[in-house]
């Protein structure tokens, strides 16, 4: 188990370097943290084992190849050969240790990263549609403090966060590489699962099960915070959108009542319920658009308004076909959603 | 009217000219359209089903190729994401089904008479219809691809994204009827198998001298009895959630999505085994013969072969890890897939102690054999890594399992199966393939499967999941994709090498003899390529290694050029399932047309299906019933009748 | 040279002529095998329909199954007839077996009575029941696996008849009647098959607590 970790601290920094947002190699959380060891230590196995395989077959190839008598064609002589009965006396016991040795291994990681050490306080209750992720934040005997958003995580950073997932669809499957390992989210059931960051920082994750066309585009973030400002995040995402808007974002609230309210809810704006969208309340709060598709800046909001089908294929938000005033007001007051 | 004689004692004698010219007329096919569409010959049937799956497996190919276009780089367009789903999607169903168990049936259907000493399979009609089948279940499968109703979720079909509200059209339809299709085909192509092993075998061959080739196959086909069913059950009742609103998997009415994968799996991962274990057989009968020696420990590795097997029914759940399963049922099938592990650990020990041990001869076949223990060790240790329950949390559905099992399916199928036609070609046609175009053809596929195949190790650990028709660039998943792509296309290069090396010896290669490599099996024991009735007199077996026995044993122990001549129209000797003591003469039936004429029927009735075309579907059942009154009408040259 | 030690059969034991028997003769004829082989894959349906039937069952939090305890009106008596004609088929093949058309013919008549008897029965048993393929899982499934297995026992009522048939032209005899043995060994599956079923499907739910 040391020894592991040790070539993990050995590898990791080179991996890191390298790496993708998404590598599983190195981890910053309990959930995922023996595993990434676990993972370090069988794939060093398995390069040992087939290095040595394959050096085997390439000796046994060239080794004495030329003692011996030749027949009449040149070929060597048919015989019954040497004993090649240690081969298998020998390596397959030591295989069975090797086996035995892993599996017990994976079973203490499986064991302490089923469940979490100390019981959440939090719990998100995550619901995966074509092509985004609906997000509930509940927070154990406060009702009250029940929110929704979309496609962005905000946990607290050194506590447990427990994850109630669910599907509005097909299966979609949730993944934060560096966080946890996956699970689905399946119709008809409710999936645990539980993750922790023990650094503050930025966790990119996408969705690992084919859910339809625009499965590639399923992407979500999880942003860990120091407590206090995680604390803030939530207070603020709790609240209602700010009252009425004045000048030019005015009318586009008006333009967001009458083209976007039937599928996007804003909290606090009359006639604003949709359920088939994310929920937009605070959607300047948020990094990117569209699960993470986009970067939330005007220029591609205003893109993916008027063009949505273009830059994501098959999702279910229409190309709004708004004139020009219209979609410049729209996004006046998409910019008060902070 | 002649009474059908009950017994008789065959002739014992050595073969003459005149006994050959009298078996070719009994058993060559008829000339002309009608003898090449009702031909029952086990060596054409092969040919068939060997040409046929590697012409799938070049259109799977192409779709791989452009599939790897289309990620070479990030954010490309070449494909959009509808064509990207189908594309992948065909080339797995393409290759699992259409390319990886035909092509080893081909070898199976060809070889297997003649390993056994014997003239026919032991049901030469239900070997046609088999064939036929095959084929048009993979025609049906492809009916709707041209115009964009291809199969476009995946091979393994999840719900409910393959059930009606999320796709609507035909692409699942299409597939999940062809699957039933199939299923008949693989499942008729399996109890062949086994009554052919227990019915049919050389005089002598006695349970233990049965060579390891048809080990593997009889072990791949008791799996495939056993689990086909459960795919065609789970498309068929799939169909009807699609087509008469059954729950079986809809959440809302009491049905489970997770039924589906339970159902599947069941089958799914048998059917690696199925796919694998012939093809392994395929190294363990034909690497030993350029090592110059017998198989190191070969009843280990028929036992593993068994075992393999066996066990393989009890790890499905290992492709569900992820669903939400309870963590005990989980550890039980984490410890299964890893004691799963061991039988294959036999098998690649055997392997190399028979290299180490042995005198290897460097042809073209040896180097593909040397190249599957390589390549089987890579694919078995990365599986060996998803086994982990935890881990496997991380490695699936990224690139590694992408990566796991193409060096499964290519370096543990594909690379036996160019091996076995370089080592089969010559007794198959009467040609020597060139061994100068085998170096190049070996060493672009080797270096090009690797170079595509390996770096998807990497992406995979970089998190890049499967099915995702594009990527952000700054996510660092470019140069593997890359670099996948390069290799992709050298490994076509060299598949495209091996195409033209199979045609440019059918047509100027030289003539082979009997048995150009020396090996050790009944069917170099015969002229290249083998006569119509492959053995002019029976031979009678009495060791594992009949044509080596005399310089292994000093002293020669089979029998082979004096027997019992079997020259009343087709008969071949039945004999007794474990010690293959003659016990019957089995008279054959012949070539027909009604091995087609039901294949045909069986295709109306499933485009009649398709189609909601009721009553096609049912004049097509009610025409199966004279169809097979006319198959199973007894006659004297079935030896049935009483008298003509 | 003692005896007891094993020795290869010389050259001459091997060559030996031998008289053999011609065609669909000896003790297991290619179509026992295949037949069994058949029955392997038959009954691996219909375990993985069982398997489905007890999978939904156990994710239910709904009463299973859910329009109450299947009623046993026709389901017992279609038991009872299958398992008469596993002694009506015995007694055709042991017909056969000896040489007695007049056995082999009237056991397969009655077999295939019966065959029939159990069709129509489970007919009425769906006319009755008070929920369709479409009510739900359940439902579904009840139907899956009652039709599947009628479709079975329809088969084996076409094979009956084709044997009868066969029969009546005198194409069996005491040396040639594996047909028959292959028949007898299908039939006894498809009344195997039944009676997992009737346990699975109609007895479970009485015995069990709800």
């Amino acid at each position: 188990m040391r020894r592991s970790i040790a070539i993990v601290f050995a590898f990791a920094p080179c991996i890191a370097r390298a790496a993708s947002p998404m590598t599983y190699m190195v981890s910053h959380g309990p959930a995922a943290n023996p595993i990434t060891a676990l993972g370090w230590g069988l794939l060093g196995l398995s390069i040992v084992v087939a290095a040595f395989i394959s050096l085997s077959v390439l000796i046994g190839i060239w080794w004495k190849r030329d003692r011996g008598e030749y027949d009449e064609v040149g070929w060597p002589v048919l015989s019954r050969g040497r004993n090649g009965m240690p081969w298998l006396t020998i390596g397959v016991p030591v295989s069975i240790v090797l086996l035995l040795l892993s599996a017990i291994w994976t079973f203490f990681v499986l064991g302490a990263t089923a469940a979490p050490s100390k019981t959440p306080a939090i719990t998100l209750v995550i619901t995966g549609h074509q092509w985004w992720w609906e997000v509930r934040y509940e927070r154990e005997g406060a009702p009250q403090l029940t929110f929704d958003t979309a496609n962005e995580i905000h946990i607290p950073v050194g506590a447990p966060v427990r994850l109630r997932l669910m599907s509005a669809d097909v299966i979609h499957s949730f993944w934060i590489p560096q966080l946890a390992g996956k699970t689905d989210t399946i119709p008809g059931q409710v999936n645990l699962a539980w993750l922790q960051a023990d650094k503050p920082g930025v966790y990119r994750g996408q969705c690992t099960e084919f859910c339809g066309l625009q499965h590639a585009h399923m992407a979500m973030y999880v942003i860990a915070q120091e407590p206090r400002a995680f604390n803030a995040w939530w207070m603020a995402q709790l609240r209602d959108a700010a009252g009425p808007p004045a000048g030019l974002a005015l009318q586009g609230q008006s333009v967001f009542q009458a083209r976007c309210a039937i599928c996007h809810s804003v909290r606090g704006l009359a006639g604003s319920q949709g359920v088939l969208g994310p929920d937009l309340t605070h959607l300047m709060s948020r990094r990117t658009i569209a699960a993470g598709t986009l970067p939330n800046n005007t220029g591609d909001l205003s893109a993916w308004i008027s063009n949505s089908q273009s830059l994501k294929p098959g999702n279910d938000m229409p190309n709004e076909d708004l004139n020009g005033p219209q979609l410049q007001a729209l996004l006046a007051y998409l910019q008060t959603l902070k | 009217m002649a009474l059908n004689p009950v017994y008789r004692t065959p002739l014992i004698a050595r073969p003459t000219e005149e006994l050959r010219e009298k078996l070719e007329s009994i058993w060559a096919d008829p000339p002309g359209l009608y003898g090449w569409l009702a031909t029952t010959d086990h060596k054409k049937i092969g040919h068939r089903y060997l040409t046929t799956a590697f012409v799938f497996m070049l259109v799977g190919g192409l779709e791989a190729l452009g599939m790897r276009l289309q990620l070479a780089q990030p954010n490309e367009h070449l494909l959009p994401p509808n064509l990207y789903n189908q594309f992948f999607s065909m080339h797995g169903m393409t290759m699992i089904f259409l390319y990886a168990l035909p092509i080893l049936s081909g070898f199976s259907n060809y070889l297997w008479p003649l390993i056994l000493g014997t003239r026919d399979m032991a049901f030469p009609r239900l070997n046609a219809f088999t064939y036929w089948v095959f084929l048009l279940a993979g025609i049906f499968l492809y009916i709707g691809f041209w115009n964009g109703k291809g199969t476009n979720v995946g091979w393994f079909n999840y719900v409910p994204l393959a059930s009606r509200p999320y796709n609507p059209d035909w692409n699942v339809d299409i597939y999940s009827l062809g699957m039933v299709f199939l299923g008949i085909s693989t499942t008729a192509g399996a109890v062949n198998f086994i009554a052919t092993m227990f019915r049919t075998r050389a005089p002598g061959m006695s349970i233990s001298r049965v060579p390891i080739m048809i080990w593997g196959t009889l072990v791949s086909n008791v799996g495939i009895l056993f689990a086909v069913p459960a795919v065609s059950l789970d498309f068929m009742l799939l169909w009807c959630d699609r087509r008469f609103g059954t729950h079986f998997f809809d959440a809302a009415a009491g049905g489970r999505p997770l039924l589906w994968q339970h159902l599947f799996w069941i089958f799914g991962h048998p059917w690696v085994y199925a796919i694998v274990l012939p093809a392994m057989s395929i190294v363990s009968q034909a690497l030993p013969v350029y090592c110059r020696r017998p198989l190191v420990a070969q009843p280990a590795v028929v036992l593993a072969t068994i075992l393999t097997m066996v066990l393989g029914f009890g790890v499905w759940v290992h492709h569900m890890f992820s669903t939400g399963l309870p963590v005990i049922a989980m550890g039980f099938f984490s410890a299964a897939s890893f004691v799963i592990v061991i039988p294959s650990a036999v098998s690649v020990f055997a392997w190399v102690a028979t290299i180490w041990t042995g005198r290897p001869v460097f042809t073209t076949a040896f180097k593909f054999f040397a190249a599957e223990v390589v390549l089987f060790v890579i694919g078995g240790v990365s599986g060996f890594m998803t086994a982990a329950v935890p881990l496997d949390w991380q490695l699936t559905d990224t690139y590694f399992v992408v990566a796991h099992l193409h060096y499964v399916l290519i370096g543990i199928n594909v690379f036996p199966v160019i091996g076995g036609i370089y080592h089969w070609f010559p007794k198959m046609t009467g040609k020597m393939m060139s061994e100068k175009l085998g170096w190049w053809n070996f060493w672009l596929m080797f270096i090009g499967f690797n170079l595509g195949f390996f770096p998807m190790h990497i992406s995979g650990l970089l998190g890049m999941p499967r099915r995702i028709y594009t990527y952000p660039a700054e996510i660092g998943w470019g140069t593997a994709n890359l670099i996948t792509t390069i290799g992709s296309f050298v490994f076509a290069l060299g598949v495209l090498l091996f195409v033209i090396n199979v045609i440019r010896s059918l047509l100027v290669g030289a003539k082979a003899p009997a048995n150009p490599w020396d090996a050790d099996t009944l069917e170099w024991s015969v002229t290249s390529p083998p006569p119509s009735y492959n053995f002019a007199v029976i031979p009678h077996v009495a060791t594992i290694h009949p044509l080596w026995e005399g310089r292994l044993e000093g002293e020669t122990l089979s029998i082979l050029h004096e027997g019992p001549v079997l020259d009343h129209e087709h008969e071949m000797p039945g004999t007794t399932a474990l010690d293959a003591e003659p016990d019957v003469i089995l008279k054959q039936p012949s070539h027909s047309l009604v091995p087609l004429c039901m294949a045909l029927l069986i295709a109306g009735m499933f485009v009649g299906l398709l189609l909601e075309m009721w009553w096609v579907a049912a004049g097509c059942m009610l025409a199966m019933i004279p169809a097979l009154l006319w198959w199973f009408w007894p006659r004297v040259e079935t030896g049935w009748a009483v008298r003509a | 040279m003692n005896s007891n030690i094993y020795r290869p059969p010389t050259y001459e034991e091997t060559t030996e002529p031998r008289t053999l028997p011609v065609g669909k003769a000896g003790w297991r004829t290619p179509g026992w095998w295949g037949v069994l082989a058949l029955i392997g894959t038959e009954a691996a349906v219909f375990s993985y329909l069982i398997f489905s039937y007890f999978y939904l069952q156990s994710q239910t939090l709904q009463p299973w199954p859910p329009s109450g305890l299947p009623p046993l009106r026709y389901a017992a008596p279609s038991t009872a007839a299958l398992l008469i004609s596993i002694g009506t088929m015995w007694w055709a093949e042991r017909g056969a077996r000896l040489g007695s058309g007049g056995r082999l013919l009237s056991g397969l008549l009655i077999t295939l009575l019966l065959g029939v008897c159990y069709v129509i029965l489970q007919c009425f048993d769906w006319h009755d029941e008070p929920f369709l393929p479409r009510s739900g899982a359940y439902g579904s499934l009840f139907f899956a696996i009652t039709s599947f297995h009628v479709l079975h026992a329809a088969i084996g009522v076409l094979v009956l008849a084709a044997m009868i048939w066969w029969s009546a032209l005198r194409h069996i005899t005491a040396e040639r009647y594996t047909p028959i043995t292959v028949t007898a060994l299908y039939w006894y599956f498809v009344v195997a098959a039944w009676i997992a079923v009737f346990i699975t499907l109609y007895l479970l739910p009485w015995i069990t607590p709800h």
